[in-house]
């Protein structure tokens, strides 16, 4: 039910951002849209993984951590964002989880109002994951971790200060760890982390 | 799963309240209801716009845009920092788009060097255009859709009309109105602004105002203000003439910057039918049938004939091209250029053994050359040089180079080699000179102008090639010549660098010192068949140093008149041929005082400004 939400909010925001209104006089001119924005950001999130025998299931736990983000504007409509997140605050049992993503990013329109750009995102990369401590025999316990694939559909609002700073005013995500394996007894499980983000931005050129 | 509930709702309120905030469109002013008469008026105006758009549709005029980047200065008001020049042909085929003309490749110069890196400079210009990397672009498109108020919208389905007041614009008399999209008509690009419709048919003779911005605030793309005029050109034909962008206040980076442009249109009768030169038949209209006294050549002379015919071929060409005007019997060149060629040739003895002849070429930019025995001289060069003794240094170089043998290749003898299309002209047309035979000509030309009657003018003249030095920098789209010569060493020095050294210091203070003069002081070219005219405009001396204005833009403003055939000496649809122009060797032996000889006050060249021009087929543009 959640999955068809998105997917569906995925469809209108994206069809809203291809309606392109039509100029009945070209422009004379136009500027250059590339740009990099770099930022900061603090994150939220639900880890989707209680660490009770390696089984999916929501944490009592949420995790904190920072992160960073590069969004690389090619076009209005064609840009880049890079993500790297280490959620390492308020661990339960060693259980964190750190996200390297990037991928295609579309702003749905730019208004007056706040001077916010409200977007939305895919974006697919790994996860490094501290899965907890696991028994491993003769009284000893050692820390899993493991790398997953990952993949992110989200979207967010960001709020322009001035020509150089932006303010990310909320990023949600909702990631998909397609083949999350902790043994053999649980192939097949899907990992759904989930969690929010506010961040401030610099435009560097 | 509460935390997840939340985020999303979050989300979706956020998206939602930022769509309830959206920019509304702009307010404009209070709607004034129309009295049937003017709504009639307004009807027609717009009948009148879509039968000049069909009417535009069978015709590709040239479109020549030079824009300069100014920026603020405390004495000047402002200064150009940067320009760029654009020449394209309009096409109006399926889309409304435009046809650029091609410029020669960067290394190639009137030097003749090859500069070190150009061709890697190029490549890298090219890519990052590609990319959409360059940090501000200028669309030609963009420009040349000034001629339009709304190519496909214009009508009361879309835009709101209200009277403002009855006005004479010159002799037409007209109604002027405010114009702006209906609130519920989205998009950009469209007009608004204000119109003034002509109370006889309804046509739209100027409009004034600028084009609906994109609504997202973070949008690349710009429109600017414009003030775009058209004229009668035939009976019942009004057209697009010419258009005058300004913006004041625009942001580039962190610095403020202005932009001021003009657009131009000719060659409205040049190509009626055919979209693209196939150039099948040349006309060559001056063509004398020879047959009759038909005798030997010798080596000699059949060199000379080939030479000649290269030159035919080449002018011809460029005169189709739109690049070169048709001669006007008694025109500027005859009155006044060839005037000045023979108050050279007198005095030095030149015995030329074919006919001299002076042509102008239509480009806003500041370049020379020849073409065998024609001197073309571009109507921007003309059009700055501020008095006769500058006028005369330029045509004294030419004069060395014709004199000192630098001919054109004869390669153009052969009519294949002219089979292109327009816009390629300035790639497969090379008529500059090198550097070596430049810096002959210069040498020479100063023994010329130093036997002439303008020996004890020349400090003014150099007053011109030190005023073109100090912004040859900043101006390098006017400078860069696209045909011929440019006035400058690869250096940034004049040719004419001796001419230079002669005159007093640049001062902006002293009004009585005009070194160059804004851009369409002294010519016009009529739209409708290319001839270029003097201006029969009153000529004001500056008050202060920022009337001075050496090779800026400036506002446009026509005195408009209606088509009257009674007026017109000569037939406005004429074709466009190149009439055999008199010869200036032929001319009895100059009387070099009789060369009028103006005071700078009156910054008049050669040829009397005040005497009544010949008028263009339509209306008389007084700038």
């Amino acid at each position: 039910m959640m999955r068809q939400s998105i997917v569906a909010l995925l469809s209108i925001v994206l069809a809203a951002g291809t309606l392109s209104a039509r100029s009945q006089v070209v422009p004379a001119a136009a500027k250059s849209p590339f740009s990099i924005t770099v930022g900061g950001m603090a994150s939220a999130f639900q880890p989707d993984y209680a660490g009770v025998d390696g089984f999916v299931e929501t944490s009592p736990y949420r995790l904190y951590g920072v992160g960073t983000y590069v969004d690389v504007r090619f076009t209005r409509w064609v840009q880049i964002e890079g993500e790297a997140r280490w959620l390492r605050f308020n661990q339960f049992d060693h259980i964190y989880q750190d996200n390297y993503l990037i991928g295609p990013r579309f702003p749905i329109h730019h208004f007056h109002f706040l001077r916010a750009t409200p977007y939305v995102k895919a974006l697919g990369g790994y996860a490094k994951m501290g899965l907890g401590y696991y028994y491993a025999g003769e009284g000893n316990y050692v820390l899993v971790t493991g790398k997953f694939t990952d993949i992110a559909y989200g979207g967010g609002v960001d709020l322009k200060l001035n020509k150089r700073f932006s303010i990310r005013a909320f990023d949600f995500e909702y990631q998909q760890y397609p083949k999350f394996v902790k043994n053999s007894l649980l192939q097949g499980q899907q990992l759904f982390p989930y969690g929010a983000s506010v961040g401030i931005g610099y435009k560097l050129f | 799963m509460m935390f997840r509930k939340i985020s999303l709702i979050f989300l979706i309120i956020t998206l939602s309240a930022a769509c309830a905030f959206a920019k509304k469109e702009p307010k404009y002013g209070q709607v004034r209801q129309l009295t049937p008469e003017q709504a009639a008026l307004v009807q027609k105006a717009v009948a009148r716009e879509k039968v000049l758009i069909r009417s535009i549709k069978l015709r590709t005029p040239l479109v020549e845009t030079y824009i300069q980047n100014t920026r603020p200065d405390v004495k000047l008001y402002e200064v150009p920092i940067s320009d760029t020049y654009m020449l394209s042909r309009v096409d109006f085929g399926k889309v409304f788009t435009d046809k650029a003309f091609v410029n020669r490749p960067a290394g190639s110069s009137s030097s003749g060097k090859h500069k070190f890196f150009s061709g890697s400079l190029a490549s890298i210009t090219g890519l990052t255009k590609a990319l959409g990397l360059e940090k501000f672009t200028y669309q030609p498109n963009g420009f040349m859709g000034m001629m339009f108020l709304d190519p496909t919208g214009f009508d009361t389905q879309h835009y709101v009309f209200s009277f403002v007041r009855p006005e004479f614009v010159g002799s037409v008399r007209t109604w002027v109105f405010d114009v702006h999209p209906r609130p519920e008509v989205k998009g950009m690009g469209r007009f608004y602004g204000r119109v003034w419709i002509e109370d006889e048919d309804g046509n739209i003779v100027r409009f004034n105002g600028t084009y609906t911005a994109p609504t997202s605030e973070d949008s690349s793309k710009y429109y600017f203000h414009f003030d775009s005029w058209r004229m009668n050109v035939q009976p019942g034909v009004w057209l697009p003439i010419a258009v005058y962008v300004e913006e004041t206040t625009r942001m580039e980076g962190n610095k403020t910057v202005g932009l001021k442009a003009q657009t131009h249109f000719w060659g409205y009768s040049l190509k009626l039918p055919t979209r693209d030169s196939e150039n099948v038949s040349i006309k060559v209209d001056d063509a004398v049938d020879n047959s009759q006294d038909s005798q030997d050549v010798g080596p000699l002379q059949a060199s000379r004939i080939w030479v000649s015919q290269a030159e035919n071929n080449v002018i011809d060409r460029l005169v189709e091209a739109g690049l070169v005007a048709p001669l006007t019997q008694g025109g500027y060149e005859n009155k006044v250029l060839d005037q000045i060629v023979i108050n050279l040739v007198v005095p030095n003895n030149l015995a030329f053994t074919d006919q001299l002849h002076t042509r102008i070429l239509l480009t806003d930019t500041i370049e020379t050359t020849t073409v065998g025995n024609t001197i073309l001289i571009s109507k921007g060069l003309i059009d700055t040089l501020p008095n006769e003794p500058a006028i005369a240094s330029v045509v004294a170089m030419e004069l060395a180079h014709i004199a000192m043998g630098h001919h054109i290749d004869t390669r153009y003898a052969f009519n294949d080699r002219l089979l292109f299309p327009d816009e390629s002209t300035f790639v497969r047309i090379n008529m500059y000179h090198n550097d070596h035979d430049n810096q002959e000509a210069a040498k020479k030309a100063m023994e010329y102008l130093q036997n002439s009657m303008y020996k004890d003018q020349l400090p003014t003249a150099g007053l011109y090639y030190a005023q073109l030095v100090d912004r040859a920098k900043a101006l390098k789209g006017l400078t860069t010549p696209r045909l011929g010569d440019s006035l400058l060493k690869t250096d940034g020095t004049p040719w004419m660098a001796a001419l230079q050294k002669m005159a007093p210091k640049l001062n902006w203070d002293d009004l009585t010192q005009m070194a160059a003069l804004p851009l369409e002081s002294w010519l016009k070219t009529d739209p409708w068949d290319d001839k270029v005219h003097q201006l029969n405009a009153k000529i004001y001396a500056p008050m202060n140093a920022r009337d001075k204005m050496p090779f800026e833009v400036t506002p446009i403003f026509y005195k408009l008149q209606r088509y009257d055939v009674s007026r017109v000496t000569t037939p406005a649809a004429s074709a466009s041929g190149t009439a055999a122009p008199p010869p200036a060797s032929d001319q009895p032996a100059a009387k070099p005082n009789d060369a009028p000889s103006s005071p700078p006050a009156e910054q008049a060249p050669a040829g009397d400004t005040n005497t009544t021009q010949q008028q263009p087929p339509a209306a008389a543009p007084n700038q």
